[in-house]
């Protein structure tokens, strides 16, 4: 079953037996990962620290805050469809991972999807970090491998587009920023990354996804920011192995196609989920910063920006909404 | 090709020492060198499908300004060039704080990742598609590139 030579299923363990919400004894916990009490004191300390909401009830016993459902491979494979389920050829759950992009990246095989509990240095845009929580939010990668050199401009914002539309569909009324950050109520729910390793004979990409699902109110992520729980206001947060399936199901199609689409049948969804619509925004580029009137994007994803009388075309830069 | 273009290439092999590059794109190829008795010429005006961003404009009058500053362009070499195949930002390095993917003097193998170009939140690892030793870094950490322009100087 478990044992100490693979701390993340041991830890995975831990997680499975303390994630009904039930109050666990030591023994039974060692039992359940196959680890001395010693040993299960030590993960369960460390996970503590790495901010698992654990009590300690007393010397002998443990309790998670909150019911918690540890992510697993099997959970959502089930939750496939039955395209996706052939497509997919396997889902990587880790305990702890220093940037599930980053391993899929080095490692992947086309269709290969990894998740983890806890990034360490998960990856936002051009390397800022993205702060995850353990347990508190989904971090989830896939690589999909295309011949030759695809043109992908765009596909950042088609993927939010999905992303968006999958959470709209469990009642969360999210908007879309520019170019591909999930947001509700001028906050920010979860970001996107795309990165692709363009080689002689074919294109490899890596798409990864954080998402907020439950965080902490005191935690400080230097933006504002929110959670799914909030988003959703009275019904309950779907649990994180169906979220991620769901998720799956809604991008995987996006990446298989848009080489042959483009662009252009996303249009007119972006059009009702644009968070910047109208609004005044700032945008910086390398070159430049300038402030206008943001006016929807053109065919080819850029944003389009009314700079007093006339309009502009950003295909990168850092836009915020000015209040 | 748009007659910047050419310019900037110009300026770009007057301050290196690259004695000459070459650059395709799609069908139409230019290649201009910095020692040549060879008269100016300017090259085939070819239509070339490119990014929206970009403007091409082949024109005749290209060829006095490649004439001023004194530099040879000509359609044929076995130099390589590697150009960026689309429009965004170049990162030379993973993240601000990491070493970059490669030195002036480094010698690559094919498919080693040279430069990140970052375009609406796509992060492109572009990769060398032959071995080498990087001659030049043609193109500044951060800043904007545009469909088809040089990045790396290749021997």
């Amino acid at each position: 079953m478990v044992n100490s030579s693979c701390p993340s299923l041991a830890v995975q363990a831990l997680l499975q037996s303390l994630s009904h919400g039930q109050c666990c004894s030591l023994s039974a916990l060692s039992h359940d990962s196959q680890l001395p009490h010693l040993a299960v004191k030590h993960y369960l300390d460390t996970l503590s620290q790495f901010g698992l909401a654990l009590n300690q009830v007393d010397e002998t016993h443990y309790q998670l805050d909150s019911s918690f459902e540890p992510l697993d491979s099997n959970l959502i494979r089930q939750q496939l469809t039955p395209n996706l389920a052939e497509q997919v050829k396997s889902i990587e759950v880790f305990t702890l991972i220093d940037s599930t992009n980053r391993y899929l990246l080095e490692n992947a095989y086309n269709g290969q999807v990894c998740l983890s509990e806890y990034q360490s240095a998960g990856r936002g845009q051009h390397g800022r970090t993205w702060l995850a929580p353990w347990g508190g939010s989904l971090c989830m990668s896939m690589s999909y491998h295309y011949r030759q050199a695809p043109v992908l401009s765009g596909l950042s914002l088609a993927l939010a587009i999905a992303v968006a539309q999958c959470l709209r569909a469990l009642g969360a009324a999210v908007q879309v920023k520019w170019p591909n950050d999930i947001y509700w109520q001028g906050r920010k729910l979860a970001g996107l990354l795309i990165e692709t390793r363009r080689l002689a004979q074919r294109c490899e990409l890596v798409f990864g996804l954080g998402l907020n699902c439950r965080l902490p109110n005191d935690i400080t992520i230097g933006q504002p920011w929110t959670d799914l729980e909030a988003a959703l206001i009275d019904q309950a947060v779907p649990s994180r192995n169906a979220l991620a399936a769901s998720l799956l199901n809604a991008c995987w199609p996006v990446l298989q196609h848009f080489p042959q689409t483009g662009l252009s049948p996303y249009l007119p969804q972006w059009l009702s989920l644009d968070a910047l619509y109208q609004q005044s925004v700032q945008v910086i580029t390398p070159l430049e910063t300038i402030q206008g009137r943001a006016c929807g994007i053109d065919q080819y994803g850029a944003l389009q920006v009314q700079v007093g009388g006339q309009r502009r075309c950003y295909q990168w830069g850092e836009v915020s909404i000015r209040l | 090709m748009d007659i910047r273009k050419v310019k900037k290439l110009i300026e770009m092999l007057e301050d290196s020492d690259v004695a000459e590059i070459e650059i395709h794109e799609g069908e139409e190829s230019v290649r201009i060198s910095r020692y040549s008795s060879v008269a100016p010429a300017v090259a085939t005006p070819v239509a070339v499908a490119a990014p929206p961003t970009t403007i091409v404009t082949p024109s005749p009058a290209a060829a006095p300004s490649v004439a001023d500053s004194g530099a040879a362009v000509d359609t044929h070499s076995n130099d390589n060039v590697i150009t960026s195949p689309m429009v965004g930002t170049f990162y030379r390095a993973a993240s601000p704080t990491s070493k970059p993917f490669v030195e002036e003097g480094a010698e690559v193998k094919e498919g080693d990742t040279l430069c990140i170009i970052e375009a609406m939140k796509i992060l492109n690892q572009i990769t060398a598609d032959n071995a080498g030793v990087i001659k030049k870094v043609l193109v500044e950490n951060g800043a904007p590139v545009e469909y088809g322009q040089p990045l790396f100087a290749l021997a």
